[in-house]
């Protein structure tokens, strides 16, 4: 069908021009993101596969022990201990940071915890460079697909059983006490998550992530699930503050006690077995355990519990 | 002491296995207690049974009354792999139950919804089941026994599914007419659907079930200083599955060697008995006789079917143990009613 003379003067007389497609991303941005990154160190013993590739940990916070950066929740600190052995990796310092070079492109990224699609961390992004030079790709895991790949690594029925044990037992009785603890305050959580990146002046918003924040926490790991008996009234509690929250849940409190009454036995006998056996993942996740909570929980009944286990000072030279 | 568990009368139910392994366990320590059948949630403190009451101390859980019943007799030293394997049966074997129990329907249906009305006087007998099966339905999806999304259009919400039975009388007024023999097709095609996803689920529910129980006689065999050699593969033929039983009754002995675990070692007071305790009152529960479709039973008795067959064995004498007489009827505060229910929620909020 022709076009008629007068519609085709029209776009033909129409200027067309080319734009530039718009940057993902601004400097100011870049700068934002990067001063959130904080570099692995590669060493002699890094693999070639770790050169190759970008791994990113998200992770909800860093707590700073004597020139190293390490996570602040016990699952990122674990993983990202298992990481960096596996591949040969050191810790991030806390004086090179932000300093990026060719091998350095491995890193640990602090990040609201609603950035991940399960609303919890830590997530691993990977970039997968291509050999012909072209766009990476990227691939993120959630974090309880990091959790499971643990499994891959363990040949002995026993070190399967004491690995899935404290991955149930240990991190429960951890998100407990971030829900129930008394000494668990907003000071507390924000060495935990990231809040210090709201501005002092709008309180009232970190206090409305604060209580995101502990709704979310029962939703960790299938918690909620798992313990529904704990979680009988929640629809009523929804709808009340997460002070009275915590003030009001007498189940979580008594499960608490009981948890903790179960781990101060528990502790010494997974220490114990740890000790004599020589498997990494073992002792990289007791590791992260004593450690996220020594260096952060350490007010908490269940921080006092951690103080008297033996491992502890293994769990400091062993980083 | 009481154990105040789930159950009716002088019977222990299936819904919660860990009611029946603390029996079991105290019964086997030789501890003086009665089982008092309450099914109420609100005297324990984590709002779970089974509930060990000793004078004014309250227990909650099996792991916790082990540990208490264990520290209290003195008799053994806590173990890493038996607190581990008790972890591994709970975390586990719990979704499974609840998928034989409350997601596959004809059980659903046919035993575990009836079983609620001896436990709950009217009105509770109607909402207590369906808030059993909304938490089932929870706890079986974290380990993908049922799609947790319902579709893409699906405008209902994340609601949790109702029945079919529940359907086909709704009103529909504001629906095309259409003829009866199109309904009963699309009743049919709609049922037909419904069994392929159910048969799907069934099949991971065993795939998961030949896991964890190889995982678990693995520990058994490693910790027993043993080998366990391969179990035969599964037979999908009914027919052949009776032939299979019929000859390891005739070479009992023969196959007993395919696990070298000797259970009995384990048993008594021993290295085990709190998981091996565990173990059995799941594996009760799972393959329980009255329950309409006993397909675990099946795929277990084929197999694992020496370690079936000795489990079932050690499992009759642990319920023969349990005597009449160890049974009390639940007073006063303890029985699950209206009034009581009342008196709780209000102690809540003054």
């Amino acid at each position: 069908m022709e076009v008629p003379q007068a519609l085709r003067q029209v776009f033909d007389s129409f200027p067309l021009k080319t734009y530039p497609s718009i940057t993902a991303s601004t400097s100011s941005q870049l700068e934002v993101l990067e001063a959130r990154k904080f570099y692995f160190t590669s060493s002699s013993k890094t693999t070639s596969l770790a050169k190759s590739s970008s791994i990113i940990l998200g992770i909800n916070n860093v707590v700073e022990y004597r020139d190293i950066i390490l996570p602040s929740d016990p699952v990122s600190l674990s993983q990202c201990l298992i990481i960096c052995h596996k591949n040969g990796l050191k810790l991030p310092l806390a004086t090179r940071k932000g300093i990026t070079d060719e091998n350095a492109s491995n890193c640990l990224m602090t990040l609201s915890h609603q950035a991940a699609p399960d609303s919890q961390l830590p997530i691993l992004i990977e970039d997968n460079k291509k050999n012909d030079g072209g766009e990476p790709i990227r691939s993120l895991i959630p974090s309880y697909s990091i959790v499971n790949s643990n499994k891959k690594d363990l040949s002995d029925s026993s070190d399967i059983l004491i690995n899935d044990m404290m991955d149930t037992k240990l991190i429960d009785l951890w998100l407990t006490c971030l829900m129930v603890d008394p000494n668990v305050n907003p000071p507390v959580l924000s060495k935990i998550f990231t809040l210090e990146s709201f501005p002092s002046v709008t309180s009232s918003l970190s206090g409305l992530y604060i209580s995101a924040l502990l709704q979310d926490i029962p939703r960790w790991r299938s918690y909620e699930i798992r313990h529904s008996n704990l979680f009988r009234n929640s629809k009523l509690k929804d709808t009340i503050t997460s002070v009275v929250r915590k003030s009001d849940n007498s189940a979580l409190q008594a499960f608490y006690i009981h948890q903790l009454s179960e781990v101060r036995d528990l502790l010494e006998l997974i220490s114990d077995y740890v000790l004599e056996s020589d498997c990494m993942i073992l002792k990289m996740k007791l590791t992260g355990f004593l450690l996220s909570v020594d260096l952060i929980l350490y007010d908490t009944e269940l921080g006092k519990i951690i103080k008297q286990c033996s491992y502890l000072e293994k769990a400091y030279s062993n980083i | 002491m009481e154990l105040h568990v789930w159950g009716y009368d002088n019977e222990i139910s299936v819904i919660e296995p860990e009611c029946l392994a603390s029996a079991w366990l105290l019964q086997s320590l030789d501890i003086s207690f009665k089982i008092v059948t309450s099914n109420n949630t609100n005297i324990s403190p984590t709002h779970s049974l089974p509930l060990l009451i000793d004078e004014e101390q309250k227990i909650a859980g099996y792991s916790s009354i082990f540990k208490f019943v264990s520290k209290k007799q003195e008799k053994k030293k806590n173990n890493l792999i038996e607190f581990a394997l008790i972890s591994y049966i709970t975390e586990n074997f719990k979704p499974l139950n609840q998928y034989n129990l409350y997601i596959k329907s004809d059980n659903y249906e046919k035993y575990t919804r009836k079983l609620f009305k001896n436990y709950f006087p009217f009105p509770m007998m109607y909402n207590q089941p369906l808030k059993f099966y909304y938490g089932a339905q929870e706890l079986v999806s974290t380990v993908g026994l049922k799609s947790e999304g319902q579709g893409f259009f699906n405008f209902n919400g994340s609601g949790a599914n109702v029945a079919e039975t529940e359907m086909v009388n709704e009103s529909t007024t504001d629906d095309v007419a259409i003829s009866s023999l199109h309904e009963k097709q699309l009743i049919s095609k709609s049922k037909q659907r419904k069994n392929l996803t159910e048969a799907r689920y069934t099949l991971k529910c065993l795939t998961l079930m030949e896991e964890h129980m190889n995982h678990i006689l693995k520990v058994y065999s490693s910790e027993s200083g043993g080998t366990r050699k391969e179990e035969p593969e599964v037979q999908e033929e009914q027919e052949e599955q009776e032939e299979n039983a019929k000859n390891e009754e005739k070479d009992e002995s023969k196959e007993n060697t395919n696990i070298s675990v000797n259970l009995s070692d384990n048993f008594g007071i021993g290295k085990f008995i709190a998981s091996d305790m565990l173990l059995f009152a799941y594996i009760y529960s799972l393959t329980f006789k009255e329950l309409p479709s006993t397909f675990i039973l099946n795929f277990m008795r084929t197999k694992f079917s020496s370690f079936t067959s000795e489990a079932l064995k050690h499992i009759t004498q642990l319920n023969e143990n349990l005597g009449d007489t160890l049974y009390k009827k639940p007073e006063s505060s303890e029985i699950p009613n209206l009034w009581n229910e009342l008196v709780y929620v209000t102690k809540q909020f003054v």
